[in-house]
């Protein structure tokens, strides 16, 4: 499922836009809460991670469904470069919140969740 | 305002040319002036049910912009549809109302909805985490050495 990334493993040109998205988590536990998902719903995260290696940008499929976070305070810094984060919503209560990085053409997973928080209170 | 395209037709236009007159409510909006001198508008379904949409939603900003001049939060929380605006802190409000502001100001002018709706329904959704201090911290955290974990 997740590989340890080697050196050189980055495209040529990460700018192109026929090259794939590659896909990190920012944190281990954004890793576990990934692999958790992915046990519990195969098919919806196959289609996810589908999604992100392809387009991660794209809103078109279903607008009210994947939403960029606004507001100047609404990013996040990893490896020290300030990046925006999305919210996905795969079914009505799951969230995925990733931060992609157009120059490197890398998807980072900040956290995943198949349940809304507000359902656990 | 944006101005407004009119074309102006007698009420008995309505049974010697109806087609023209109907072709051309299509595309701009069509008054119709009665015999007893009161005027009528004729449009399209989808032209009526956006204009009632940026009505409605331009009525709800005005609740919220009028609640956020007086410091009424209560007010904030029953400003319709921008209730959310009570879970974001005040410089974040301030840019959630520019950006909606210029939107509302788009879509009127004739531009698109949808990027009203957007905005919108982004800025709800920022919200809505914004308002969660742990899931705002695990998901905003600064990550410094993330795993070095590729997904294929």
């Amino acid at each position: 499922m997740a590989q340890r990334k080697g050196k050189g493993s980055r495209a040529a040109n990460p700018q192109a836009t026929d090259v794939r998205w590659s896909i990190r988590f920012s944190s281990s536990r954004a890793k576990s809460e990934w692999d958790k998902a992915v046990v519990d719903e195969p098919d919806i995260m196959a289609s996810e991670k589908e999604r992100l290696h392809a387009r991660p940008l794209d809103r078109s499929d279903n607008p009210r469904r994947t939403h960029p976070f606004k507001g100047s305070r609404a990013t996040k810094r990893i490896l020290g470069k300030k990046l925006p984060v999305l919210q996905r919503e795969p079914t009505s209560g799951g969230r995925i919140w990733y931060s992609p990085d157009k120059d490197e053409r890398i998807v980072w997973i900040n956290k995943v969740s198949l349940s809304h928080p507000k359902e656990n209170e | 305002m944006p101005e407004l395209r009119t074309m102006t037709y007698q009420v008995s236009d309505l049974a010697r040319h109806y087609r023209e007159v109907v072709d051309n409510a299509k595309h701009e909006d069509t008054l119709i002036r009665d015999k007893d001198g009161e005027t009528l508008v004729m449009l399209s379904l989808d032209r009526a049910q956006r204009d009632r949409s940026i009505a409605g939603i331009a009525s709800d900003f005005t609740r919220l912009l009028r609640a956020v001049a007086m410091s009424d939060e209560i007010g904030v929380v029953n400003s319709g549809r921008f209730s959310f605006a009570s879970l974001l802190p005040a410089d974040m409000r301030s840019e959630m109302v520019d950006e909606t502001y210029a939107a509302l100001q788009v879509a009127q002018s004739g531009g698109s909805m949808v990027s009203l709706h957007d905005v919108i329904e982004d800025w709800i959704a920022t919200a809505e985490v914004w308002a969660d201090t742990g899931l705002r911290e695990e998901i905003f955290e600064d990550a410094d050495n993330p795993p070095a974990d590729v997904l294929i």
